[in-house]
């Protein structure tokens, strides 16, 4: 058990290297959801604020006339959703040049391996997240209940981020190169972020994509996050059973996950 | 020298530091890359295993790394299976793939410190052995530099010293000298023949003949998954049938009845064609050589374009062995 604390600790090590050495994907992370946040959010924060009945109606189907502090949940949970299925690239990469059976060959904990990457990506989406929550902030994102705010997004989050990372390192491990998994993730980051309510609340999508939006898990983290944001009126029930929703969904994550990577590396 | 499956097997002894018996590995949809072969490698000895690509090489040294699973047959590390103690084989062993396995955004330095961690050696004792190693593969000045600034030859030489932190009873090495500059390869070898006098075995893979033929203590040559012929160099040069004769042909036509008549010259043990080429194997070649001389003299009208003889080189063990040139 010693080794495998420190042998995760000393993977851990290579990809906080990575961190240091590439702040331009870094920098490009937090910018672009505060490009989407600063054009969208206004965009239809000032159509809002000039038509009067244009305000009615956002407010009954948004449930708030704050578009932008509305539309700030979403664009975080999907941040982390990118940051989370994209988290096992670097495993693909090292399975592509060979890295990987270098590591492989040495008798570090294969738990540790697959843990190091786990828990740098919920690392890096949380603190990618907190740095974007602080400039939307400065933006004129207000948050109905601050600190109702970071615990939903830091809990629900790490929630989201934990079952979809755990997928895409699973994936890293069943497909070989790289221009697969991107096809693959990339095909599923689309539907995902439609069918949901990222953009509109779920009672504002068409029936048939509100039914499928309470099965993506993005939606779980959404609506939690965007009670604190906008202070709509979402009960604590719900907010449990999105927790409890977010929670089933990592176990069956882990165990399908669990069962691939291992049969990839005994 | 037979094909391995008829030859008797290597008993392993107190200095047996690799045991490979009967390996196969097969793939999925059937492919036997491997069929079935064993052989021995001691402590401070290097082995070669010499073959053409798909061979069957780059199989056997991941099984011995615990990268693949045999499907049959065993594979013991100074006494620890491959299969039943992983870790243990790991702790053991060195590899060193055929590509450049290294991280770009680690320097020199931070690649062998992960490393270090990856075997698990204390910090101190870790930092020692890195400026070691740093020191013996020329890149202490260069140390801290990323890998993006080095040059090909300097990524392989930190490779090798990667492959060597934990140091190794057994160092694999995967075609070490591929795609590097001859100045780097000498290196390389040099490196290779010193840890060889410090007592690790060397397990090499190459389709470099002059590789093998400098480096290793004993040569297999593996194709088609099965090891055709294993021994010293001697002993490959004895089963070729000693010594050589070779004649260039030039432009001259040779039937197959006049292949059939030089077989017939004293001393010659066989003869064939390669390419423009004639290659007779003999007990003594310096006895051979004149009487392939006149014959030609005679059949042609004139001398061949050239004549030269003495022992075979590998290729010509090769070429006699398995049928084809190493990268046909």
């Amino acid at each position: 058990m010693a080794y495998v604390i420190t042998d995760t600790i000393s993977l851990t090590r290579r990809w906080l290297i990575h961190l240091r050495k590439d702040r331009m994907s870094l920098t490009l992370g937090i910018i672009q959801p505060l490009i989407l946040l600063t054009l969208v959010g206004p965009l239809l924060d000032h159509v809002v604020e000039d038509t009067s009945e244009i305000q009615a109606f956002m407010a009954k189907r948004f449930r708030t006339d704050d578009y932008l502090s509305f539309l700030f949940s979403g664009i975080a949970v999907f941040t982390i959703l990118v940051n989370s299925i994209l988290g096992g690239i670097p495993i693909v990469f090292d399975r592509e040049t060979g890295f990987m059976d270098k590591i492989l060959a040495s008798p570090v904990s294969r738990f540790s391996i697959v843990a190091s990457r786990f828990l740098y990506v919920i690392l890096y989406s949380l603190l990618q997240v907190a740095i974007i929550s602080v400039v939307a902030c400065l933006i004129g994102v207000r948050p109905a209940s601050p600190l109702l705010a970071l615990v939903t997004v830091v809990g629900y989050g790490a929630l989201l981020c934990a079952g979809i990372t755990v997928l895409s390192l699973a994936l890293a491990f069943i497909f070989p190169h790289h221009s697969i998994f991107f096809a693959i993730t990339g095909f599923l980051l689309s539907p995902l972020l439609v069918l949901s309510p990222t953009f509109v609340a779920r009672e504002s999508l068409p029936d048939w994509m509100a039914l499928i939006a309470g099965f993506n898990p993005m939606t779980h983290a959404i609506e939690p996050i965007r009670v604190a944001f906008v202070g709509s009126e979402l009960v604590p029930e719900q907010m449990l059973t999105s927790a409890v929703w977010l929670l089933v969904f990592d176990v069956v994550c882990f165990a399908l996950a669990v069962r691939v990577i291992k049969r990839r590396l005994d | 020298m037979t094909p391995d499956a008829p030859q008797p097997s290597e008993t392993p002894t107190a200095t047996t530091t690799l045991e490979v018996t009967d390996l196969v590995k097969e793939y999925k949809g059937g492919l036997q890359a491997v069929k079935g072969i064993s052989f021995t490698v001691h402590e401070g000895e290097i082995f070669a295993f010499l073959g053409p690509n798909g061979a069957g090489k780059t199989t056997t040294i991941r099984t011995i790394a615990t990268l693949l699973r045999p499907t049959s047959g065993t594979v013991r590390v100074l006494g620890h299976d491959v299969v039943t103690e992983p870790d243990a084989v790991r702790a053991s062993v060195g590899y060193v793939p055929q590509e450049l396995a290294l991280d770009r955004y680690l320097s020199g330095r931070q690649h062998m410190e992960l490393s270090a961690r990856l075997y698990r050696i204390p910090k101190d004792e870790a930092t020692r052995r890195i400026d070691e190693l740093l020191t013996l593969v020329g890149l202490s000045d260069r140390a801290n530099d990323g890998i993006k600034k080095y040059s090909g030859g300097m990524k392989k030489r930190l490779d090798i010293a990667c492959g060597l932190i934990h140091r190794p009873r057994l160092l694999i090495l995967d075609e070490p000298t591929q795609g590097v500059d001859i100045q780097t390869r000498y290196k390389i070898w040099g490196f290779v023949a010193n840890l060889r006098a410090q007592g690790t075995s060397i397990l090499l893979t190459t389709h470099d003949m002059e590789e093998a033929e400098h480096l290793a203590d004993r040569i297999a040559i593996i194709d088609h998954g099965t090891i055709q012929a294993r021994g010293t160099r001697a002993e490959l040069q004895a089963s070729y049938g000693g010594e050589m004769v070779k004649v260039d042909l030039g432009q001259a036509e040779l039937g197959d009845d006049d292949l059939a008549a030089l077989q017939t010259l004293h001393g010659a043990e066989s003869v064939e064609r390669r390419g423009r080429s004639l290659l007779f194997a003999t007990a003594s070649a310096r006895s051979l050589a004149p009487l392939v001389s006149v014959w030609l003299e005679q059949r042609l009208d004139g001398s061949p374009r050239s004549l030269s003889f003495g022992p075979p080189g590998l290729d010509d063990i090769f070429l006699k062995i398995t049928g084809h040139g190493i990268r046909d």
